[in-house]
């Protein structure tokens, strides 16, 4: 259980953030009219609403809390997650955002299936594609949900189930009546409070453990490695995490379907130039409260921690000012809560539209009122998953950012920038991704089987994946060549 | 330009496979190099449809060379023994990542950005494409 902060300041903006959630939900439900309102927004959103709506919908909750407790346990191997971002973000924009902004111009568009579709033909790409999107989802969505239970048990005092109805009562308030429309602008709201907190809470970070270079020295002389480049995880395990969440950042739907909501095609470029800095803003507190609880507890000025992932509510409750402990407590919420609430409108597509369609040739009629269901059904559901079956979903939340990389990375990012990909080569590639990613997964959980010199799972599958996805599609000649409808050329060839 | 596309996609394949052999043999070294190389390769297939090779890809190449060298100076100063030869708080071989890898991914948004009017989606082409196919007007 996470340190309980039993302090008025740190309660009062919290229960603030979550009032101005509930305002925000209530100001998007009365723009929200129609499917493409829902998941897309209505292709509305200015430049700055995308860049720190897909800035804080990525940054989860893992890197508000995960993230300082990995920095803190392993050292410099964690930098190479959370700077790889800085690359992806960029990379995202040059490789999709054209073209899946484009294609949402001339068709249908409104989820990365819809996409599938348009690109490949035929319901199997599309089917595949959704059900890949929903088990990441599932696992994503448990391991978020279980988080805003323990941070509002800590923080308000409650019982974990009262603290998961109440964080989930202001979710699916705002993520039901105002699908992605309340998902980006609480985005905007909560990626602000994030940079905010991220930037006052890295100058009290350093000046708590002494500064820069005392930080240097004290971690030096516990362990080299631990600061080297590598950190405590070495070579491999760093380098085929950076390239996972390079490549496989991508992949990751809730950052990438947010190019299909700009209303100005021309603010791309905006997107593909803040995104990552302010990304990278983001990370100074990931790095440096794990780098600075570590010194502080080597130095015996604290004592050693229960777990690493209480670094950074140990390190808020003991070195920062109440109030600005507080508003960062509202931005790990917000880290929390923002990316919950992308997952929810996206397993509701999977479910409301993208496999009905795969099945019956279209979607749900009353496809709104039936999104709204869904949002609501995958809330309780995940709940219920995160209380009562914490095994599984830990297994999904490890293998959801592997499963988007290597599932829609080739199928999406090769495949709208390559004609000769097919839509076999998209229906097994995607396949790959989820029988390799699970199998390694549980292959390494119960000790069967573990790749050598700490190679990424994740890593593994997505190369596996690109592999049989450009292979199939190069020696695989379908018996009836699909020529690419014009507007989908197009759109590609642009 | 299609051709092209071809090349440069059968030439991630081979990589990927390459990168595969790599991590699982333990060559640290040059799989971070290849890793490298797979970013980038993958920044110049986004570029392609759009780009004028003069302008684009000598930035793209630059870029590629000096994560490259980055790469290659973390490899070559990395070590665990003597005193700390710290460089802003950090010893040498994580002031490379830090102060040089970490930054470098910014450059491929300014890259996009600097080009994006004129090379990724000039105003003629996407006033074409749009009277063309659009169903309705996204600029306004």
């Amino acid at each position: 259980m996470m340190p309980i902060a039993d302090s008025p300041a740190i309660i009062v903006c919290v229960i603030s953030y979550l009032i101005a959630c509930f305002g925000i939900g209530i100001w998007a439900m009365r723009r929200t009219r129609s499917s493409a309102d829902f998941f897309l927004a209505g292709k509305s959103l200015g430049a700055m609403v995308v860049v720190l709506a897909t800035m804080s919908s990525i940054m989860s909750g893992f890197g508000f809390v995960g993230g300082p407790g990995l920095v803190f346990e392993s050292g410099s191997t964690s930098f190479w997650i959370t700077f790889a971002a800085t690359f992806a973000m960029p990379l995202g924009a040059v490789m999709l955002g054209k073209r899946l902004r484009l294609l949402a111009e001339v068709r249908e568009v409104l989820t990365l299936p819809d996409a599938v579709e348009a690109r490949y033909g035929g319901r199997w790409p599309r089917a595949t594609m959704a059900v890949a999107i929903l088990l990441g989802v599932l696992g994503y969505l448990g391991t978020q949900v279980m988080a805003i239970g323990v941070v509002l048990e800590a923080v308000l005092g409650v019982d974990l189930p009262v603290g998961l109805a109440i964080g989930l009562g202001v979710l699916a308030f705002y993520s039901i009546a105002g699908g992605i429309m309340a998902s980006v602008y609480t985005d905007l709201f909560q990626g602000l409070l994030m940079i905010g907190a991220s930037l006052a809470v890295f100058s009290y970070a350093v000046n708590a453990a002494g500064g820069l270079n005392a930080i240097g020295t004290t971690l030096w002389e516990m362990d080299p490695a631990f600061l080297g480049p590598w950190g405590s995880r070495g070579p491999l395990t760093s380098l085929s995490w950076f390239l996972l969440f390079v490549i496989g950042g991508v992949g990751q739907p809730h950052g990438i379907t947010k190019f299909m909501m700009l209303k100005d095609i021309g603010n791309l470029k905006w997107a593909g130039l803040l995104t990552g800095p302010c990304y990278a803003l983001l990370s100074l507190l990931w790095v440096s409260i794990g780098l600075s609880m570590r010194t502080l507890v080597e130095n015996g000025v604290h004592s050693p921690l229960d777990s690493p992932d209480h670094a950074a509510p140990v390190f808020l409750l003991n070195y920062v000012p109440e109030l600005l402990a507080g508003v960062v407590f509202a931005g790990l919420l917000a880290a929390i809560m923002s990316t919950a609430d992308s997952f929810l409108n996206l397993g509701a597509a999977s479910v409301v539209r993208d496999i009905p369609t795969a099945i019956l040739g279209r979607p749900l009629e009353r496809e709104l009122l039936w999104s709204r269901v869904a949002t609501g059904v995958l809330l309780v559901s995940s709940a219920l998953f995160a209380l009562y079956m914490e095994n599984l979903i830990a297994l999904l939340g490890t293998f959801g950012w592997g499963t988007f990389a290597a599932a829609i990375f080739p199928s999406i990012a090769i495949g709208l920038n390559w004609k000769r990909a097919t839509g076999v080569a998209c229906v097994a590639s995607i396949v790959t991704s989820i029988a390799l990613n699970f199998s390694l997964e549980l292959s390494a959980r119960h000790g069967l089987f573990q790749l050598p010199y700490g190679m990424n799972v994740g890593a593994f599958s997505l190369l596996a994946s690109l592999i049989v996805f450009i292979g199939v599609s190069w020696w695989h000649t379908p018996t009836v060549q699909r020529d690419l409808p014009a507007d989908v050329k197009a759109a590609m060839e642009v | 330009m299609n051709d092209l596309r071809n090349r440069l996609v059968l030439t991630l394949g081979p990589l990927c496979l390459l990168l595969l052999f790599l991590g699982c043999g333990g060559w640290q070294g040059w799989f971070g190099v290849m890793t490298l190389l797979l970013i980038f390769l993958c920044a110049a297939l986004g570029f392609v449809g759009s780009s004028a090779r003069t302008e684009v890809w000598p930035a793209l190449l630059a870029m590629l060379v000096s994560g490259v060298v980055l790469m290659v100076a973390i490899l070559l100063t990395d070590r665990t023994d003597g005193s700390p030869d710290l460089v802003l708080g950090v010893p040498v071989a994580t002031a490379f990542l830090i102060y040089g890898i970490w930054p470098l991914g910014i450059s491929i948004g300014i890259l996009y950005f600097r080009v994006f009017d004129r090379l990724v989606l000039p105003r003629r082409k996407l006033d074409a494409f749009l009277s063309e196919f659009g169903r309705r007007t996204s600029s306004e």
